[in-house]
């Protein structure tokens, strides 16, 4: 495989400006992370104190191997949301390692609001489910939940994705035959009594675990009887009586090594077996691509400059590289692993799209994950695309992506607009992963172009109506409009509504994908499979 | 969560990974490595630590591990966290030694005022054709038998109450 050789100056202005551009952005959301992980009011922490329940990061690390990496997801989960009051969702969901063996980690992070679940919180323990069950990960819980948030109840119960579904991804997960554990470190009412229940073991911890359908206010006030949450649903209780529990731990350490020791007894399976190689660090550094980056999300840049600065050597196997150039395929290695890579250089055309569909198929003939690297800005639109078929080849495009039996990932690099998100293996495809770069803009259209549109309608219904929009009010809806739509465009929003499962510094990026590559491998690849292409 | 060996009744905490040569020990703060061991004959070997080569004899008995090392013995016990960690605070519940299901006093074995040890046989009782030993749930001493031999009882009677103290 041959090296890419990087054409850019690393000594140019451009290339400085953008650096100093690019670091802010990764400091800025460093610092949003951290804030999220740790910033707590006192009264908060003072109370988990006085409880003597340890805080939710605490309780994770005792859980991991020393030394591992922890692939969190969607720390910033609802960062846009309830008056940014409600950080990570209070929820914390992660990839890493317990005795050896990966596993999903989900906990509730009782030290915002309880631990209560807000529609955010649910969309995120869902989320989290669904990686363990498409990528066959055992699951463990910490579970320290009051309950569902009920002002906002109507977003978070009744669907086909809300509340609901936790259970039934549980019920599925023990099916497949995928083991759960459940730590009960606080009170698990309400839904939140079903966690434990619905997992193949749980540890509830004596003092402050307890497990009840409905709290002791609840009862008083449906039967009028009187009881005490030991009585009601305490870890001595469950554990000697109901047997809704299955071991009682002393303390949260306790608890936290009979769960490492449960998992310790866990099948093993065989992982997938694809091509590898021994790995090796790129020829380019990784914090180049802070340089590369453009400060301006509308300059182009090209593809394989980051592809260079991701994987293994910077070899890039480069598949169909005269036709179709705007979407750039190939075969690279990553920490070892063979992938396939479908990156943009640009709008996506006919011979793109065709080109990208035949790559898909190739890589899924060869066991080949495939990696997505998304710039794009839709599909190029007009009369003479339309006449050579631009809709009937992106739908070819659309059709490879969503068939694919290999394991997906996405990457938003800079752009995600349009139909070209869906062609990229936006979230509707099913990616087993999806990460954003901080500077990343997701939308249907581009900002200027959505409000070229808006304006533009609203300046036609008028002339309908006899009149005409003056220059003057046309600047006045313009502006807000395009605040509204920037805001709801960026990464930021989009990790806060959990349309990723993160956001990522760039120069992270390929370690992150080296830890969601290697779980996705705990599941088993279905023979290549597809619809039918329209010719 | 980390390893916890005692040696010379001290703590220590630490973690075993593997690295490119070897394993790396972090050990509370400090990380030694590469550590390696070869094993040579029965309970003999080579341990590499930070590139230096020690020969080593050890035997390892359950949780105890003895090694000779630069002229020295240690007794190193690993602290398996589920004994460590589980509380020793008994509540009052561990008390009583209670009726596993209803029968009749065959025999006992204690007085009250006796001391006794967790484990130790207090009373023999039958039920269902099969005689059953109670055994003391914990260290205390007899405070009470409730009793006697011949007499019947429910399940979960409170057979014999200990007290903490030993008297």
């Amino acid at each position: 495989m041959q090296r890419i050789t990087s054409s850019v100056d690393v000594k140019s202005q451009e290339f400085r400006l953008n650096e100093l551009h690019n670091r802010q952005l990764a400091a800025e959301l460093k610092e949003r992370q951290r804030a999220a992980r740790f910033s707590r009011p006192e009264r908060d922490l003072e109370r988990l104190r006085r409880q003597n329940k340890l805080f939710v990061r605490d309780r994770i690390e005792a859980l991991l191997d020393p030394e591992t990496p922890f692939l969190e997801l969607s720390t910033l989960a609802a960062n846009k949301a309830y008056d940014g009051e409600v950080p990570s969702a209070a929820q914390v969901v992660g990839i890493g390692m317990v005795v050896g063996r990966e596993v999903i980690i989900h906990a509730d992070d009782a030290s915002v609001k309880g631990g209560a679940w807000y529609p955010l919180s649910v969309k995120k323990i869902v989320r989290a489910l669904d990686v363990a069950i498409e990528n066959r990960l055992p699951v463990v819980h910490l579970c320290d939940c009051a309950g569902g948030f009920l002002p906002l109840q109507a977003e978070f119960f009744a669907d086909r994705y809300h509340a609901g579904r936790i259970f039934r991804n549980q019920s599925i997960l023990s099916k497949m035959g995928v083991p759960q554990v459940s730590i009960v470190m606080g009170h698990c009412t309400a839904g939140g009594a079903f966690v434990p229940a619905l997992s193949d073991y749980n540890i509830i911890v004596e003092g402050t675990g307890a497990i009840f359908l409905g709290g002791p206010p609840v009862v008083k006030a449906a039967t009028g009887e009187t009881v005490s949450v030991e009585e009601l649903g305490g870890a001595h209780m469950h554990t000697n009586v109901s047997g809704t529990s299955d071991y009682i731990a002393s303390s949260e350490m306790h608890a936290i090594a009979i769960a490492r020791d449960i998992v310790a007894r866990f099948h093993r399976p065989e992982k997938v077996s694809i091509d590898r190689a021994t790995p090796e660090p790129p020829a380019y550094d990784a914090s180049e691509l802070y340089g590369l980056i453009p400060k301006d999300a509308r300059v182009q840049f090209d593809m394989r400059e980051i592809i260079a600065r991701l994987v293994d050597g910077s070899r890039f196997h480069e598949y169909k590289p005269r036709y179709g150039e705007s979407l750039v395929c190939g075969f690279a290695q990553l920490h070892g692993y063979q992938i396939g890579i479908l990156a943009n250089n640009g709008v996506l055309v006919n011979d793109s799209a065709l080109k990208g569909a035949h790559f898909i198929q190739l890589c899924d003939k060869s066991r080949t994950p495939l990696l997505f690297l998304q710039n794009i800005t839709g599909f190029m639109v007009g009369r003479e695309y339309e006449r050579r078929g631009i809709t009937k080849d992106g739908a070819k495009l659309i059709m490879a992506v969503s068939g694919a039996s290999v394991p997906k990932f996405t990457v938003v690099c800079n752009g995600s607009h349009g139909a070209g998100t869906y062609a990229m293996a936006g979230r509707a495809f099913d990616p087993r992963f999806m990460f954003t770069w901080p500077q990343s803009q997701i939308s249907a259209m581009g900002a200027e172009q959505a409000v070229g549109v808006l304006t533009h309608v609203k300046a036609r219904q008028l002339a309908r109506e006899g009149g005409r929009l003056p220059e003057q009010e046309l600047v006045a809806i313009r502006e807000p409009i395009l605040e509204d739509y920037r805001e709801r465009s960026s990464a930021y929003y989009a990790t806060s509504e959990i349309w990723d499962d993160g956001i990522l510094d760039p120069i992270d990026t390929r370690n992150a994908l080296a830890i969601v590559l290697s779980a996705s491998l705990n599941a088993p690849i279905e023979a290549p499979h597809y619809g039918v292409f329209r010719m | 969560m980390n390893h916890s060996f005692e040696v010379d009744g001290v703590d220590f905490q630490l973690w075993l990974s593997p690295c490119q040569q070897g394993y790396r020990l972090r050990l509370h703060d400090k990380v030694i490595a590469p550590i390696a061991f070869s094993h040579q004959a029965d309970s003999r070997g080579v341990l590499t630590i930070a590139g230096q080569r020690e020969p080593v004899r050890y035997a390892i008995d359950g949780e105890m591990l003895h090694v000779r090392i630069r002229g020295r013995t240690c007794i190193l016990r690993y602290c398996d966290p589920l004994r460590t960690l589980a509380s020793t605070n008994q509540e009052a519940g561990h008390l009583v030694a209670r009726a596993p299901m209803p029968g009749v006093v065959v025999k006992t074995n204690v007085s009250p005022g006796q001391p006794v040890s967790a484990g130790m046989e207090l009373m023999t009782i039958e039920s269902m054709k099969l005689e059953t030993v109670i055994r003391s749930p914990q260290d205390g001493a007899v405070d009470r038998i409730h009793f006697n031999e011949g007499e019947s009882f429910e399940r979960d009677a409170v057979l014999v109450t200990l007290s903490e103290e030993r008297r």
